[in-house]
């Protein structure tokens, strides 16, 4: 993709206002020798920014509320109502009334005046309905509805009409059509609009010839929301402040006949909708939780209930002993959604479960690449800017995951990815079931479930830093399929061996980390951190909040009361504004780098990590060139709101290094002390597995989660590619589900009519009794050429009677595959999942390898405590489900 | 998002604690006097006291600003002060007087950098200031002020084009460092 150094799309990439997709596509093609010049914009703009931040950040004065304002407000919040003196913001009918007839919106007026509970009532019972309307639409058309509306000018792919002739060919299109009508102006009555997509249409007009200019730089294309001619008022932004404030007040004038409390018209009615947002919010708690993710949420649950109705009852010993009789059930319970090989836009539409189609009523810019390729869109396409002038969903912010399908041997023999030791994703999944909601499914990243828990470790061969173990047997949710388990275990470091240990602790201090699970969560652990370290090694503290601060120079532990002073002394306040604190971090960190000893910068954070700007990209690129420096970086998310798991994740993948999510103490205890004492010694960098297939004995295989991992199969050789790294006593399990030669994946495709099929086109070569090769290429911590090691497995490793470690992995992957509702997850549901869990309780017992169990039992206790917490999390899970 | 289990005094004392500055400055560019700003950022902490808390998580910065600007507006209004643009200046020239963290080489582009945001047309400022001070996304934005996503994109690409045009002398030079 050419970029000319005028797009305007350089500067949202800069200030990280671009989806991922997009700010992916434009990462990539900025890294092209022609998009030179571009690149130099983004630097010349980042510079811009920076300064900008830089001058801006000077003016914030220490300008507080007096004490005795905030102890009224604090006294008023205890209350849980304004005071009686301070009546503004009451909505009164006549105020609605003006706003609905100035404004020409239609908005029922129940909602605006605090409801009465039978209202609120009735409230949720409409929207229940519509929710069950929505239903009843055909599959995939309900992304359609409100973006009409938004998008008046119809769009070529904002036609229902269009999508709906192709998939429904021969139905009655102009009734669905209505009737989708009616539910777009019951869900704007019902207050749901936004959950739909609906754009706030309050915004005044734009004079002509600031449209025209902006039509000229290519800001308007389909993109606006077609707010041209329906409101009269000019835009109030583009007058000087005193005339601006003029026209404001002339307004208020008007309206202070009806006693209006205080906002102008546009605004009163996104006040407005805020207000009577917020009284409707009691009936729906599912809602509320999570606005944007909700519908999915709803439309899910009932799926999944449905289906584990529909299948019967299935017993460990089924699954693992006697897979055989189980065959065949599994195909019931798949979504529409194929194979890679044929139809994967059509598949991809028809699938409702799709997140990135599901979770925001819009198709993903992959998805429109698919139907462009396809011919479905035209040639008046609007561009990109249409789908990114959406709400994007605030607060906690995932990526979106799309499963890998099947993919066959004779295709793609060979599967690569980076390991990936990150466990954050089971705690936060654990925070939401605890809070009695489903987790987004986006946040399901089933690596990560995986890999929280500790499994029997292979020991070491010879010089390799780790033991590779692989054990396959058939799938439990799919009993015709088998599942390959690939584990890495690191090698243990006695602690007495490791190298000096130099950490530098960035911390964010912002108000927001007071909360007792925060901060102070922080400061005990790192108490007890602080107890498992030698005198020898170096602690330095750096804050970030108003300004980031260097809190502690890096000080030799000898000094423990120095340190545990620092420490103390941390408290949270002000606002968060990083500028600087990941620099100063690292800077310390190198300046007291440690040879052959534990450099890491340990990020303790409860939300957007905003270093400098807002920008991501010069976020990570920041990091990305700091960790070519051998300073790991783990990255530790604390507490809920405004969570940005995301953004943690990937940080941690930029900075070679680990992310955690710290739910509770315990939680703490395990990462800080357990884990970051013993494990935080990175023995193995950039290690890669790539996987071949025998096409003798395997047809089809698929990896359950690492999606974000993947690398090229040609980048596993290629020691410029940076992947994954592993520390004294992690493991990394990668599941692969694989489909025996002969047989078809399930959910399948139909086989080929026009090209040779599979049997034809395997290979007559002498049979070979290897059933795959595990390779993994890896470099010492400090070292830059890889080495390569090869596990080859052989077809009679398949096994009936499978290790405790295997059922038990296969529970908490079928886990993930139910709770995200995955096409793939056959016939897995949480009942089944509990009966593996148990079978798989105790790691050591029924272990095909006789193990010889060198661990502590007290680490065994361990390791059985965190599975029955584990059963414990599913059967709440279902509890859940059943609501 | 979500503060299910923060009491509601934790969650307004926590937005407190990160918004009571910023808001307060904000305010300030519409009110002149800082006495002012700060009863306009108590109205909308009581504000707060009162909303659904559940629907604000999640946008609470963007609430936030939204409702301290409507309250802003109208205290200006209510107490009749057509301020003048000279004092609105004033007002931000004396929030600049006690910089607490200036770096000492950055001080010259700092100056001209402020010299040149004031230069800019109010909404790009406006705009540029709750992007770049406050962190708040376009979206968000576009929530406070009651701007469509693309206009608020246009306001900071207008005002980044100017401030680049004007920085190109400080840049040149950053990039030679």
């Amino acid at each position: 993709m050419k970029i000319t150094k005028d797009d305007p799309r350089l500067m949202d990439y800069v200030l990280n206002e671009l989806e991922t997709e997009e700010h992916a596509a434009i990462e990539a093609a900025l890294k092209l020798e022609e998009n030179a010049e571009a690149r130099a914009e983004v630097a010349t703009l980042r510079q811009v920014v920076d300064l900008s931040v830089e001058a801006l950040s000077t003016e914030e004065t220490a300008v507080e509320l007096d004490a005795e304002q905030r102890a009224e407000v604090f006294k008023e919040a205890a209350q849980g109502e304004a005071p009686a003196k301070k009546p503004f913001f009451l909505f009164r009918p006549a105020f609605a009334l003006a706003a609905c007839a100035l404004l020409g919106v239609g908005l029922v007026l129940n909602g605006y005046i605090v409801p009465t509970k039978s209202e609120r009532m009735e409230l949720a019972d409409r929207q229940e309905t519509l929710r069950a309307r929505i239903e009843r639409l055909p599959e995939g058309v309900e992304r359609f509805l409100i973006t009409d509306i938004n998008n008046p000018a119809g769009s070529a792919q904002a036609s229902p009409r269009r999508f709906l002739s192709e998939i429904e060919s021969g139905k009655d299109l102009d009734g669905i059509e209505k009737e989708m009508d009616t539910i777009e102006e019951e869900l704007i009555n019902a207050g749901m609009g936004e959950q739909y997509g609906l754009l706030e249409k309050n915004s005044a007009d734009i004079p002509a010839e600031v449209e025209a200019q902006m039509e000229a730089l290519g800001y308007l294309g389909d993109t606006t929301s077609g707010s041209a001619g329906t409101q009269a008022e000019p835009m109030a932004s583009s007058i000087p402040a005193p005339i601006m404030l003029k026209q404001e007040a002339k307004k208020f004038e008007e309206w202070d006949d009806l006693e209006v409390g205080s906002i102008s018209g546009q605004q009163a009615v996104a006040a407005d909708r805020l207000q009577r947002a917020a009284e409707l919010a009691k009936p729906a708690p599912v809602a509320v939780a999570a606005p944007p993710a909700q519908p999915l949420l709803q439309r899910s649950v009932p799926v999944v209930k449905a289906e584990e109705e529909s299948l019967p009852e299935i017993t460990t010993e089924q699954l693992f002993f006697n897979s055989s009789v189980g065959a065949g059930i599994g195909a019931g319970g798949f979504g529409g959604g194929g194979g890679r090989a044929g139809g994967r836009a059509g598949g991809a539409l028809a699938n409702r479960t799709r997140p990135d189609i599901a979770t925001d009523g819009l198709p993903s810019p992959e998805l429109v690449d698919e139907l462009e390729a396809l011919g479905y869109l035209g040639d008046s396409q609007p561009s990109r800017d249409y789908y990114f002038a959406y709400p994007r969903q605030s607060g906690e912010a995932y990526l979106p995951i799309e499963e890998k399908a099947f993919a066959s041997v004779l295709q793609k023999p060979l599967s690569t990815f980076s390991i990936d030791v990150d466990t954050g994703a089971y705690s936060n999944v654990r925070r939401f079931i605890e809070q009695g909601r489903l987790p987004d499914p986006n946040a399901v990243r089933i690596e990560e479930l995986i890999n929280y828990f500790d499994y029997v470790p292979n020991t070491p061969v010879g010089d390799v830093p780790f033991g590779v173990g692989v054990e396959v047997a058939p799938c439990p949710w799919q009993p015709e399929h088998w599942l390959s388990k690939v584990v890495v275990s690191g090698k243990e470091v006695d602690a007495e061996e490791r190298g000096d240990a130099n950490l530098v602790f960035l911390l964010d201090v912002s108000g927001s980390m007071s909360d007792a699970n925060k901060l102070p969560l922080v400061k005990e652990s790192m108490k007890a951190l602080l107890k498992e370290l030698r005198p020898s090694d170096r602690v330095a503290l750096v804050t970030y909040a108003g300004s980031s601060q260097v809190v502690l120079k890096s000080t030799a532990v000898g000094e423990g009361k120095r340190i545990r002073n620092a420490i103390e002394g941390l408290h949270a306040g002000g606002g968060t504004n990083g500028s600087g604190g990941i620099e100063a971090a690292y800077r310390i960190a190198k300046a007291h780098y440690v040879d052959g000893g534990i450099n890491r910068v340990i990020l303790a954070t409860d939300g957007d990590f905003n270093i400098g700007v807002t920008h991501h990209g010069g976020l990570m690129g920041l990091i990305t060139e700091h960790a070519k420096s051998n300073v790991f970086l783990t990255a530790l998310g604390f507490g809920m709101g405004n969570y940005k798991d995301a953004t943690l994740e990937q940080l941690a993948d930029k900075g070679n290094g680990n992310y955690a999510y710290i739910d509770g103490i315990a939680e703490a205890r395990k990462v800080l002390v357990d884990e970051l004492s013993g494990t935080m010694i990175t023995i193995a960098k950039d290690v890669k597995i790539q996987v071949e297939f025998n096409p003798q004995h395997i047809g089809h295989y698929r990896l359950i989660g690492y999606e974000n991992r993947a690398l090229k199969d040609r980048d596993f050789n290629d020691d410029t590619k940076d992947a994954g790294e592993i520390g004294a006593g992690h493991q990394v399990t990668a599941l692969y589900e694989l489909v025996p030669a002969g047989q078809s994946p399930q959910p399948g495709v139909d086989a080929l009519k026009y090209q040779a099929t599979e049997s034809d086109a395997r290979p007559e070569r002498e049979l070979s009794d290897e059933l795959m090769n595990v390779k993994l290429r890896y470099k010492d911590p400090e070292g830059s050429v890889s080495a390569k090691i090869e596990v080859p497995v052989k077809r009679d490793a398949v096994t009936r009677n499978a290790s405790a470690d295997f059922k038990f992995v296969s529970a908490v992957a079928g886990y993930g595959l139910v709770v995200r509702n995955s096409q793939y997850r056959g016939n897995a549901n949480l009942d089944a999942v509990v009966a593996w869990a148990e079978a798989g309780k105790q790691p050591y017992n029924g272990f095909a390898g006789g193990g010889n169990p060198r661990k502590m039992m007290e680490e065994v206790d361990d390791m059985e405590d965190a599975r029955q917490d584990f059963i414990d999390l599913v059967v709440t899970t279902k509890t859940l489900l059943q609501r | 998002m979500s503060s299910e289990n923060l009491t509601r005094t934790e969650w307004v004392r926590d937005a407190m604690a990160r918004y009571e500055t910023p808001l307060i400055r904000y305010a300030q560019r519409f009110t002149g006097s800082l006495e002012t700003a700060q009863d306009v950022v108590q109205d909308t902490f009581f504000k707060l006291c009162v909303a659904e808390q559940a629907q604000v998580d999640g946008h609470l910065a963007p609430w936030l600003y939204r409702v301290c600007r409507n309250r802003a507006l109208d205290v200006v209004k209510k107490e009749q002060r057509m301020r003048p643009l000279s004092d609105v200046e004033m007002a931000t020239q004396a929030s600049t007087a006690a910089p607490p963290n200036v770096v000492a080489e950055n001080e010259e582009t700092g100056a001209m950098i402020q010299a040149a945001m004031k230069a800019l047309p109010d909404a790009q400022e406006e705009a540029f200031r709750l992007k770049f001070q406050d962190r708040l996304s376009y979206k968000e934005i576009g929530d406070v002020t009651g701007q469509t996503t693309n206009q608020v994109r246009y306001h900071i690409h207008s005002a980044l084009k100017t401030l680049r045009e004007k920085l190109r002398g400080q840049l040149n030079l950053a990039t030679e460092l």
